[in-house]
């Protein structure tokens, strides 16, 4: 059993301090915890310390609680150093297996038993992931969304011997934080969410490689037509609300259709040619603005967003 | 040729005007386009009256309503031919059935100017399935909107064989012109752009509900509270464009994508009894039994408030 409520969590550790795991950090911090930040690199303690500094007016503005500290946070030497004492890790080394199994090892010998380990991987299995854990019980994944700090949504997901209150004590630890957990039930190859976008894409892939729309175009027909609407509500909502019959009436009218247009899609695969089309298709889309810029504007976005939506959500 | 320009339409007619030809109904008013409605159901002038009123403020909030428009500006016919009489264009939203929408063609083409442009909001059937069988083929080409087709920008335009090329090109510039986003679809193709990307997703969505890997719920959630606050203003190449500081390239090598997830299309084809009875459960849960028009008065509510962030960030 974990140590603590999921709800009276204090501190935490946080190993691996790229984009995921500083974004982590900070919205940690937001929600009143301490955290033990561990990263190989050199310039961790600086680099962190910017991504808190950066990030904290946004994390102010979509909510955090009233005694979060920016400074709440210690750089460690090692993986281990940065695990004493805490309830929780969340994990987000390289996605390479033998890089992971062997920070479990080092960590489990100073975690308490009790203590959950939490992986941010996107494509590595947890039953995998615990395989050689001296407590696998107490390992699952908590997958979030780019950047996390923002985006609500987390995949978690257990393993095998995954123990099932752990499954619901991060569940809880992660609405506590403020996020918008989701149980997988099954262990898949991208959980749920990557296979969605991946989806979306190959079929975006498919209609370009057609020559049916330009890679501007087919981003267009998301971002002024569907997407809208999948920011405020999910397909299934979506659908319900396409018909005045609700999902009867939209079984009704359009479940035929959909079955058709489920049997005509199309394949894509990443070869040359598509790599070379996506990436001229995207330039141009671009229209010469740097990813830098791109990703500053996304953020500013994605706050205004979260705060329309929560003004509405509100009333 | 059609015959005037195409910012200067001021007579239109709207053939069916259930959830599609209702919003077309109040966005044509709204920029000071006087519209001659026909539909067989007996409440049509009370309900597209109620609901034009309804809309312009909305409208006016995202700067859709020209100078002068009057929500009054209607005029109901019990009769499509009649309703066509002198009108430069025709949007054509009756339900999806080939054989209805034919006869209403042929019922109109004797009533209509030679240059009168026909669009049709079929969200589905290519534009060169019906042309063989029309008097005036020419004048056909698909406009598909998004419910509610007043608020959601984007309108997919695609010609058949027998659109000339100028026909397309009008019908873009008309669409522009009042204030939507226009994507223009290179090749015919059953679903357009959009529907296919949204089966693409539903499909992968029903596969992992029927896998029991999820709930209809956490599904939801899923798409809502992760990659649609995104989709609601980037489309997934830029998505992942912006996915790794380096841009796209760097991005497709590093993240890689799952080849598994890509090349193989293991979603389902078919709506099963199950699934059908999982949706309609979730959707009514989700909604808290809330009556459907109930739900589109709060959703187009957000809907605006989320497109005013947009155009206040200039995106």
């Amino acid at each position: 059993m974990p140590m603590v409520d999921a709800d009276k969590v204090k501190r935490v550790a946080v190993l691996g301090a790229g984009t995921i795991g500083a974004s982590w950090t900070a919205g940690f911090l937001a929600q009143g915890m301490s955290v033990s930040v561990w990263d190989p690199d050199g310039d961790t303690e600086v680099r962190v310390r910017d991504v808190i500094a950066g990030v904290w007016p946004a994390l102010k503005r979509i909510g955090m609680v009233d005694d979060a500290d920016p400074d709440a946070v210690s750089f460690h030497a090692t993986p281990a150093g940065a695990c004493e004492g805490v309830e929780m890790v969340q994990e987000n080394a390289p996605e390479r297996l033998e890089m992971k199994v062997a920070l479990y090892d080092e960590i489990e010998a100073v975690l308490s038993p009790e203590a959950v380990i939490s992986s941010s991987t996107s494509s590595i299995m947890p039953t995998v992931l615990q395989a050689s854990c001296k407590h696998p019980g107490r390992l699952a994944v908590g997958h979030p969304f780019n950047p996390p700090h923002l985006i609500p949504c987390v995949e978690v997901v257990g393993g095998k011997q995954t123990d099932s209150e752990v499954v619901d004590w991060l569940m809880a630890f992660y609405e506590a934080a403020g996020k918008q957990p989701i149980r997988i039930n099954k262990e898949m190859p991208g959980h749920l969410i990557n296979r969605l976008q991946m989806a979306l894409w190959r079929e975006v892939i498919y209609l370009v490689n057609e020559g049916v729309a330009s890679v501007g175009d087919a981003d267009k027909g998301i971002a002024y037509g569907p997407g809208l609407r999948w920011a405020l509500m999910g397909p299934t909502l979506t659908f319900h609300m396409a018909n005045a019959g609700g999902m009867p009436g939209f079984l009704e009218h359009f479940g035929e259709m959909n079955e058709s247009m489920w049997n005509q899609l199309g394949d894509a695969t990443l070869d040359a040619e598509t790599r070379q089309r996506l990436i001229d298709g995207v330039e141009e889309e671009a229209d010469g603005v740097p990813v830098a810029e791109l990703r500053a504007k996304r953020d500013d976005m994605l706050i205004a967003v979260l705060e329309a939506l929560a003004k509405e959500r509100g009333r | 040729m059609p015959m005037v320009s195409p910012d200067k339409v001021e007579l239109m007619a709207a053939l069916g005007t259930g959830t599609m030809g209702g919003g077309w109904t109040a966005a044509f008013v709204a920029q000071g386009i006087k519209v001659n409605v026909w539909d067989p159901a007996e409440d049509t002038e009370p309900r597209i009256r109620a609901y034009v009123e309804n809309a312009f403020p909305l409208l006016d909030r995202l700067g859709l309503v020209a100078d002068g428009a009057d929500p009054g500006n209607l005029a109901f016919f019990d009769d499509p031919a009649e309703a066509c009489k002198g009108v430069q264009m025709v949007q054509e939203s009756a339900p999806e059935a080939i054989q209805l929408k034919r006869d209403l063609y042929d019922a109109i083409d004797d009533a209509l100017d030679p240059g009168a442009v026909l669009a049709t909001s079929t969200s589905f059937y290519r534009p060169s399935m019906f042309q063989p069988d029309m008097k005036t083929p020419e004048r056909l080409v698909v406009g598909h909107p998004f419910c509610p087709p007043h608020l959601i920008p984007l309108v997919e335009v695609v010609g058949g064989e027998q659109t000339p090329v100028e026909t397309v090109d009008w019908t873009c510039a008309f669409y522009s012109a009042i204030g939507k986003k226009v994507i223009r679809l290179k090749k015919e193709i059953a679903g357009f752009v959009s529907n296919r990307l949204q089966s693409a997703i539903f499909r992968e969505y029903a596969f992992l509900i029927d896998e029991g890997i999820v709930s209809v719920e956490d599904a939801d959630t899923a798409v809502a509270y992760g990659p649609g606050l995104r989709w609601a203003f980037m489309g997934p190449t830029m998505t992942s464009h912006v996915s790794s500081p380096h841009g796209i390239e760097d991005a497709m090598q590093k993240y890689e994508v799952p080849p598994e997830i890509l090349q193989e299309r293991d979603g389902q084809d078919k709506w099963s009894a199950e699934l059908s009875a999982a949706v309609v459960k979730a959707a009514a849960t989700m909604s808290r039994n809330r009556p459907v028009d109930e739900l589109w008065r709060q959703r187009d509510e957000t809907l605006v408030s989320l497109l005013e962030v947009l155009k206040k960030h200039d995106w």
